[in-house]
């Protein structure tokens, strides 16, 4: 459930350079640094590293959100602030920006520009053309910190400029380039089209036996830096570290570095019963290694949110491993690495949504038959076969679930993410205090011709949900094409028919309003449009 | 303090009775620093700030003295290597007297009414079992022998012990007799039912279930009967913790609306009766007074990060910090 903004755009002259494919051209003088868009405007104003590639950095590294990157693995620097900047970049980048180095660390503004004066340092160095997007791809290689080849090629094609060729949501506006760009950089040699969940095997010479242990638990890790990063770290013999899996930061693809079957090194303490009076002789060697299977998530742990798309993958990945090795999918036995606390067994440090990611586990693995989604849909259609008139669309309140140049969702702030009532659609749903205001869950969809639309919605009932709430068509022009008012304290988890209503060509829409006696909860979950389903 | 008059003048229509005596008696533990870097210090009525003193260094108070002299207190130690281990250290004269083996893990020690013995859980054997020990260190008994895990020991005033276990293929709530004979399952539910404990007269049980939703706060009889929530549901939160006041009448539970959003929501037992307490949004740790009239609670109103240890009356009023810097946990002892 990406949390989407409607704040009012203030720098549209660096968006129309962005929409144009231009990298240094039309930039306002009057930069808003309370906005992301305008940091970025003042980074590019002051360095000429274009706003749009330090955003799909961004966006790779932190998912454009402050972190305070700790220790995961010993010797690796960890990323701080809204670019991930780490290591000696960090001071670099403050003297070059003239920051202290605190402020390079903690400081948004100073975090970007930093990070921006750096790689215009290194761009200077390498003699690029700082005209072309493709041909910072050496720059941006440098900044990743990857040495391994391979790993860095992924980083660059995979990662960041995948991000910006295929666009992103800065405060509610979808920014990408005006056209594909290439990264003048080798290509990775796995080719993957990452439009699926894909597993990749990447062999890590660091583990051993497990002694014939069994397998007790799970632990869900965070890699403390990128997807890239830390396969690549985690596959270095020279680090000693590893992790059974690697899920990156959209969770389409997940990366197999140990067999379950063996002992990763993914937990650092190393156990000697030697050194407590014999206690626990059977943990020798590691605490915990040895009974355990580890799952690393690129990110960081001080982030505020996650990408449904890796929560949804990580537990099908989780089911799969406690159905393999007869772990119980349960909180004393899927646990994350921070949980070290002796005074309570939940993990208040970390943002990771337990409660939803133990849900989706047990729901995969069917445990709980009357869960909250469909079946595990991922992609923006549902999993069954298409209708006879038309491949049904799927609007879902998980943009990291839609294909988002044919749909997707944005909300104002007054929405909020929940999965608290099972029957959702896939991840979860938006959820709004109903009040005398319009301001819709817009479900935005994208029509090549004029055509008769069969439009249902799917929400989760509860007894505190409005008995009378609308759902409006709005056409390109906001014309209104049809509206049906609906009881969301009933008909859930199922597809209700709102009515056959014929849309224009372009980004039409299905808008949820708020409007409706105070005191209620309305849910915004998802809608499915079919077209040509309409009865006559 | 306030003067009885005034607080009776601050009640607020609608919350609960508050004290009926102006000062808070008993003790207060209170976790200060973190990390490497941290004690446990005490706080004594009256006045709590007055004569604050340092019981141990680098332990966690983890089950109040229902004798009220001592503090079962876990100790860690990282270097070589992470190792716990439970003490009983005197409030009087921070000796210390060593309860348990060192393990990776020992945790969630509960007394028994009386104070003379106490059940706690250890990976020492196996992946987590539940021993009993008495109060001298003598004793020492292993409870349960599960290949999946037993957790979270409470003991009942008679001497019964609720705990979690995964022994059916996921997290479920069951009863056993001191002695660890007659295991008792009360809950049946694919999804998590964890954190069991009693309430203070033996007659219920409150737990953390997801069977309906997101983890919130169940309770039933002792027998398993009865099974319902004692709040309705709301949208987009989450239950992480409770605690049971000393006289059975309410539960305070810190409820979970965003990642740092947390209140410590007062839930009246039998009426439903609900009162936020503390500062909204950033409230955790509820201690009960003795005589159910006080809650001890972290705060983390400072915007800086740092964490206080605040005491208020149930009624909200009386809000008074006990400990400002980066302080946390409290456990209140009679």
């Amino acid at each position: 459930m990406a949390r989407l903004s409607l704040r009012p755009l203030t720098v549209l002259p660096l968006i129309a350079a962005l929409l144009c494919g231009c990298t240094n051209s039309g930039l306002s003088s009057e930069v808003n640094t309370d906005s992301p868009i305008g940091i970025f405007d003042r980074a590019e104003e002051e360095t000429g590293v274009p706003a749009l590639l330090l955003m799909a950095i961004s966006q790779a590294e932190t998912r454009m959100q402050m972190v305070e990157g700790h220790e995961e693995f010993p010797g690796q620097v960890t990323g701080h602030g809204i670019m991930g900047l780490r290591g000696r970049n960090i001071q670099e980048g403050a003297t070059l920006a003239g920051f202290h180095t605190q402020a390079a660390k903690e400081d948004r503004v100073a975090n970007v520009l930093a990070t921006a004066y750096l790689m215009a340092q290194w761009a200077e160095e390498e003699g690029i053309n700082t005209n072309s997007l493709g041909a910072w791809a050496n720059v941006v290689a440098r900044y990743s910190g990857i040495s391994d080849p391979e790993a860095a090629a992924e980083y660059v094609h995979h990662e960041v400029y995948q991000i910006l060729n295929q666009g992103f949501e800065v405060e509610g506006l979808r920014v990408m380039p005006g056209k594909v760009v290439h990264p003048d950089f080798p290509i990775p040699s796995i080719d993957l089209t990452r439009s699926g969940s894909t597993t990749v095997c990447s062999p890590s010479p660091n583990y051993n036996s497990r002694g014939g242990a069994d397998v007790d638990f799970l632990i869900i890790h965070t890699c403390e830096g990128s997807y890239s990063g830390c396969w690549s770290w985690l596959t270095k013999p020279s680090t000693g570290v590893s992790s059974h899996y690697v899920v990156n930061d959209k969770g389409t693809e997940v990366r197999a570095l140990v067999d379950e079957s063996d002992r990763a090194w993914h937990i650092s303490a190393q156990y000697d019963c030697g050194n407590n009076d014999g206690v626990a002789c059977f943990r020798d060697g590691t605490s915990m290694n040895t009974i355990s299977v580890g799952i690393e998530h690129a990110g960081y742990g001080s982030q505020s949110s996650w990408d449904p798309g890796l929560i949804s993958r990580s537990a099908k990945l989780a089911c799969e491993i406690t159905d393999r090795q007869g772990i119980p999918r349960d909180s004393y036995h899927i646990i994350g690495h921070g949980q070290l606390q002796p005074w309570n067994r939940s993990d208040p440090g970390a943002h990771w949504p337990w409660a939803d990611y133990l849900n989706q586990i047990q729901v995969a693995c069917g445990d709980l038959s009357s869960g909250g989604t469909t079946g595990g849909t991922t992609g923006g259609t549902t999993g069954g076969p298409p209708s006879a008139p038309g491949v049904p669309l799927v609007i879902d309140s998980n943009n990291g679930a839609n294909d988002t140049s044919k749909g997707y969702i944005d909300v104002s702030s007054s929405w909020w993410s929940s999965a608290n009532i099972s029957g959702y659609y896939n991840t979860g749903y938006f959820v709004a205090a109903t009040d005398a205001v319009a301001d819709p869950a817009n479900f935005w969809f994208y029509s090549d011709t004029a055509q008769c639309f069969r439009v249902e919605a799917w929400w989760s009932s509860a007894w505190d949900r409005p008995a009378a709430i609308t759902f409006l068509g709005w056409d390109p022009s906001d014309v209104e094409v049809g509206r049906q008012v609906v009881n969301q304290r009933g008909d859930g988890s199922q597809w209700n028919h709102l009515g056959d209503w014929e849309f224009e060509p372009g980004w039409n829409r299905v808008l949820l309003s708020r409007w409706a006696a105070a005191g209620s909860y309305v849910v915004a979950d998802a809608v499915r449009g079919t077209p040509g389903a309409c009865n006559p | 303090m306030q003067p009885v008059s005034l607080l009776l003048s601050l009640w607020a229509c609608g919350s609960p009775a508050g004290p009926s005596v102006v000062q808070p008696t008993g003790t207060i533990l209170v976790v200060q620093g973190q990390g490497d870097d941290l004690q446990t210090v005490v706080y004594t009525a009256p006045g709590f700030a007055i004569g604050s003193r340092t019981l141990e260094k680098q332990s966690y108070p983890s089950a109040p003295d229902p004798r009220g002299t001592h503090s079962a207190q876990i100790r860690i130690t990282e270097v070589p290597e992470h190792i716990e281990s439970l003490w009983l250290t005197s409030l009087a004269d921070t000796s210390a007297v060593q309860l348990t083996q060192a393990a990776t893990k020992v945790r969630n020690p509960s007394w028994s009414q009386d104070g003379s013995w106490l059940a706690f859980e250890s990976d020492a054997e196996s992946y987590r079992d539940l021993y009993r020990i008495n109060r001298d260190g003598t004793g020492i008994k292993r409870l349960t022998d599960q290949k999946h895990g037993s957790f979270e020991p409470h003991i009942t005033p008679a001497g019964l012990i609720v705990f979690g276990t995964s022994r059916n293929g996921n997290a479920e709530v069951y009863t056993m007799e001191a002695d660890g004979t007659n295991p008792r399952r009360l809950t049946n539910h694919p999804a998590d039912d964890v954190h069991p404990r009693w309430s203070p007269d033996g007659t219920q049980i409150a737990w953390i279930s997801s069977r309906q939703g997101g983890p919130a706060v169940w309770r039933m009889t002792s027998d398993g009967s009865g099974a319902k929530r004692i709040k309705p549901l709301s949208p987009g939160s989450t239950d992480v913790d409770f605690a049971w006041s000393p006289d059975s009448s309410r539960v305070a539970v810190v409820t979970r609306r965003s990642a740092n959003d947390l209140d410590i929501q007062l839930v009246h037992i039998d009426t439903g009766e609900l009162f936020i307490v503390g500062d909204p949004g950033v409230s955790e740790h509820p201690a009960w007074s003795p005589d159910s009239k006080w809650i001890a609670y972290t705060s983390h109103a400072d915007h800086g990060g740092n964490a206080r240890v605040m005491l208020t009356a149930i009624d909200g009023t009386h809000i008074t910090t006990i400990c400002q810097n980066n302080c946390w946990l409290p456990r209140w002892l009679p």
